[in-house]
């Protein structure tokens, strides 16, 4: 899928507003962290592309993270890495395992209260079985599940799709009603269409998956795009997601469909990012069509 | 002295309070029993190559840009999913970086499907896995690698401008990707 988009808003560090958060969070899939300093603009940032999106792990698909490294466009070609989107913009302070916690010397020297001093020994004596008790351990080979790996024999592929799911050039430009397109990246694994080459204008692409569940790539749609619905084209089945343009929300600019041919499937992704521009679920629609029907 | 009662009850429920959420961690997603993920998967892949199950993140931006000789800056994505696509800016032209994982694909589905599409195909092993290097006619040198490890799992690189070692940087970057812990 196409990374969603979302406004450029830069955010200014030095308007980061401390604070002093611990935050010991350790056992079998983190390490601890501290909380150092944080921002409260934690939305405000944003990129050209905005947030990506990965899965976690093959068994647990639905499990989304915003992973996508977020950048600010700075004049032509140069972009610059800023905070990720959907997070709050702070710094943490790794600590591997929580056995590299260290005891803190709180000096309250302003106080001398020996009332005080002796609460926070009672406080420190007490949180120390409870940092001790949290699990250091990092994930071992045991801890892997073992439920046996795919069986290449219950694989069945669908059918051949020619090079850019058999839809060229011309016919891309012909149908997006986007001048200057440039194939990007074409290898097995599709097509990807940029106007001049470049990343800053709209954005479309073929990607055939071979042996990869199409329910992952819809469960992530339906947790970040605007809607998604089944579709049927030329008798497969499918799904159809729409993106609003984040600036103006019921401006329709992104359309992705995803058919499934056995263990396989294919996508159309059409993204724009300029007015005026066709329905883009109408230009995936016919990119998908005819992909379909040039499949052997 | 004796301490007041409060500041007792007031540390045990503190002490309580960070037991009881000290040792967790909130995760971003939707919980899901085992095996409910939309089909099966290669689980024991994640203990022989803990990269690959980490997608589209699996090498960062920075090392991908590097490893095509662009600017750790000049990298930005363009997709995400089982097939992940970038683009980085090196001095000669814009460096198309694809990367994908088909983890109920084969090796085999791979060379096959090349071989449809007219690739040239050369066999070898990458980091001691069995692999095949992937050139389509022409596009500037562009270069593909697919590699037997979790299902199959590939990385590709198509440069816009001719006079780019495609090849060798899409068999770093596969080096990379089947990096294991041994």
């Amino acid at each position: 899928m196409t990374p969603p988009s979302s406004t450029i808003r830069p955010v200014s560090p030095l308007a980061t507003p401390s604070s002093m958060i611990a935050a010991l969070t350790v056992g079998r899939y983190s390490e601890a962290r501290v909380l150092i300093t944080c921002s409260v603009a934690t939305t405000a940032s944003s990129c050209r592309y905005g947030r990506t999106y990965r899965r976690s792990s093959a068994q647990s698909i639905q499990l989304l993270s915003h992973t996508g490294p977020c950048r600010f466009v700075f004049g032509h070609r140069r972009v610059r890495r800023a905070e990720r989107p959907g997070q709050s913009a702070c710094r943490w302070l790794g600590i591997r395992a929580a056995a590299t916690v260290h005891g803190v010397t709180v000096r309250t020297a302003a106080i001398p209260r020996t009332r005080s001093a002796r609460a926070l020994a009672v406080f420190a004596a007490a949180m120390v079985p409870v940092f001790a008790a949290c699990s250091s351990d990092q994930p071992t080979s045991t801890d892997v599940p073992q439920t046996g790996a795919a069986s290449e024999q219950a694989i069945t592929h669908g059918p051949f799709f020619p090079q850019c799911g058999g839809v060229s050039d011309e016919t891309v430009t012909e149908l997006t009603e986007v001048q200057g397109l440039v194939n990007t990246a074409i290898n097995s694994s599709g097509c990807q269409w940029l106007q001049g080459g470049s990343i800053l204008g709209p954005h479309f692409s073929f990607t055939w998956f071979r042996g990869s569940p199409i329910g992952r790539e819809r469960k992530t749609e339906e947790l970040s795009r605007t809607s998604v619905e089944d579709i049927n084209i030329e008798g497969h089945g499918g799904f159809i997601a729409i993106g609003e343009d984040p600036l103006k929300a019921g401006d329709v600019n992104l359309c992705e469909i995803g058919i499934q041919f056995d263990d396989d499937f294919i996508e159309w992704s059409v993204s724009y990012n300029q007015k005026p521009f066709p329905d883009p679920c109408e230009v995936a629609k016919e990119l998908t069509r005819q992909s379909i029907v040039n499949s052997k | 002295m004796r301490l007041r009662r409060s500041t007792v009850l007031a540390a045990a429920g503190l002490a309580l309070f960070a037991g009881l959420t000290g040792c967790t961690r909130m995760v971003d997603g939707t919980a899901a029993r085992e095996g409910t993920g939309g089909g099966p998967s290669n689980n024991n892949s994640e203990r022989q190559y803990p990269n690959l199950l980490k997608e589209c993140d699996v090498l960062t931006e920075d090392i991908l840009a590097e490893t095509v000789g662009a600017d750790p800056l000049d990298i930005q994505s363009t997709f995400v999913g089982a097939v992940c696509r970038w683009q980085a800016a090196n001095p000669a032209g814009l460096v198309d970086i694809t990367r994908f994982w088909y983890e109920q694909g084969s090796l085999d589905n791979e060379h096959q499907t090349a071989e449809q599409l007219q690739y040239a195909i050369e066999t070898r092993r990458i980091a001691g896995v069995d692999s095949i290097i992937m050139r389509p006619n022409g596009l500037n040198g562009a270069c593909g690698v697919a590699s037997d490890a979790a299902g199959v799992v590939g990385r590709r690189v198509n440069p816009q401008a001719p006079g780019i070692d495609a090849c060798s940087m899409a068999t770093k970057l596969m080096e990379l990707t089947l990096a294991t812990n041994s």
